[in-house]
């Protein structure tokens, strides 16, 4: 897995701490986000300091990765080379994109996704039951954490669990799983194996 | 005091239904101590003193720090997670080695943690300490 390339979607609160943990692995990096520092992002988004405010995320996280920085939305059209992608975006359609591209490339996925006090982080190969065998389609009423609040730390928690999937698909892992995070007392992850689901139209179009 | 920064770097905490603006109040008036000669107390350090806990002491942290992704190099490892404090929350008071506070738990922290299973371990131990203190009374 060192030597890896992996591609980094969203350089906030779980985006940030996948890349730079992914770059302390020894994979190379490339981190998307088109977003600016904010000082509401201070309370969780541990890699960035008071005299970050206002630059890009993007352009923060892949310095200290030494990776490197594309300032822009994903998008299914980006010209990309990687070994393995990771969501950690706060945008349900970006999620549901980035695993199709993930799928039609052939490349190993892994989406992560915090709120208030949890999260969850799925994971899969290419010929593993996808996304949208699970979640079907993107929700139309989904909080954000800027809608709903997030507990700082809990990001801290679902990049790690992400980080630590990443490294295990790029080193030959494979299989779909959901890690649910959602105990606060314990700190443990249940992890889900999935199975394709019959009727799901993304598997069928691939 | 909630002044209009105070309410902007804590917003998502303040819409947390379990923490508040009280919450985050008793995070304030809390004191937290970390092991950080480890990968995961460093990184939980960072967490706490991010969420507005308002005293971090720092326990060991005695080695050289040659720097990397989160710290600046400095001549210690806790002389390091203290400035990359202040240049985060300069508002959180670091304290080293205050025999009164309570630690926060990280089984397992090694400084050879490998940086993912030290970012899960310090998020998820400094999410339920975070989470212990700020619902104390809600609860």
């Amino acid at each position: 897995m060192a030597g890896a390339t992996v591609a980094v979607v969203g350089a906030g609160g779980l985006g940030g701490p996948i890349a730079l943990a992914l770059a302390e692995a020894g994979c190379r990096v490339v981190v998307f986000d088109d977003d600016r520092v904010e000082l509401s992002n201070l309370h969780r988004q541990v890699h960035f300091t008071l005299a970050d405010l206002g630059r890009s995320k993007a352009e923060v996280v892949a310095a200290r990765a030494h990776g490197r920085a594309l300032t822009a939305r994903f998008t299914p059209e980006v010209e990309l080379t990687c070994d393995a992608i990771v969501d950690g975006s706060d945008d349900p359609p970006t999620k549901f994109a980035v695993a199709a591209w993930a799928r039609a490339r052939r490349r190993p996925y892994v989406i992560a996704a915090a709120l208030r006090y949890g999260g969850n982080v799925f994971a899969a190969g290419p010929d593993d039951a996808c996304y949208a065998c699970l979640f079907e389609d993107p929700p139309t009423d989904a909080a954000t954490c800027g809608e709903a609040g997030v507990l700082g730390p809990v990001v801290g928690w679902v990049g790690g669990v992400a980080a630590q999937a990443t490294l295990a698909l790029l080193g030959g892992a494979r299989g779909a799983s959901i890690w649910v995070l959602d105990d606060l007392r314990r700190g443990a992850a249940r992890t889900v194996a999935l199975a394709r689901r019959a009727d799901c139209a993304a598997c069928e179009a691939r | 005091m909630w002044t209009r920064e105070r309410q902007r770097r804590y917003a998502h905490h303040v819409l947390l239904p379990d923490v508040g603006g009280r919450g985050q109040d008793r995070l304030t008036a809390a004191a937290v101590a970390v092991v950080v000669d480890g990968r995961a107390g460093q990184l939980a350090a960072l967490y706490l003193a991010a969420a507005g806990v308002g005293t971090v002491v720092l326990r060991g942290g005695l080695a050289p720090c040659p720097g990397d992704g989160w710290l600046a190099p400095a001549p210690t490892v806790a002389s390091a997670v203290a400035a990359a404090i202040a240049a985060r929350n300069p508002e959180v008071v670091v304290a080293v080695d205050d025999r009164a506070a309570p630690e926060v738990a990280l089984p397992g922290d090694r400084p050879d943690l490998d940086a993912a299973a030290a970012l899960a371990l310090a998020g998820a131990a400094a999410a339920h300490w975070a989470w212990t203190t700020a619902t104390a009374e809600a609860r």
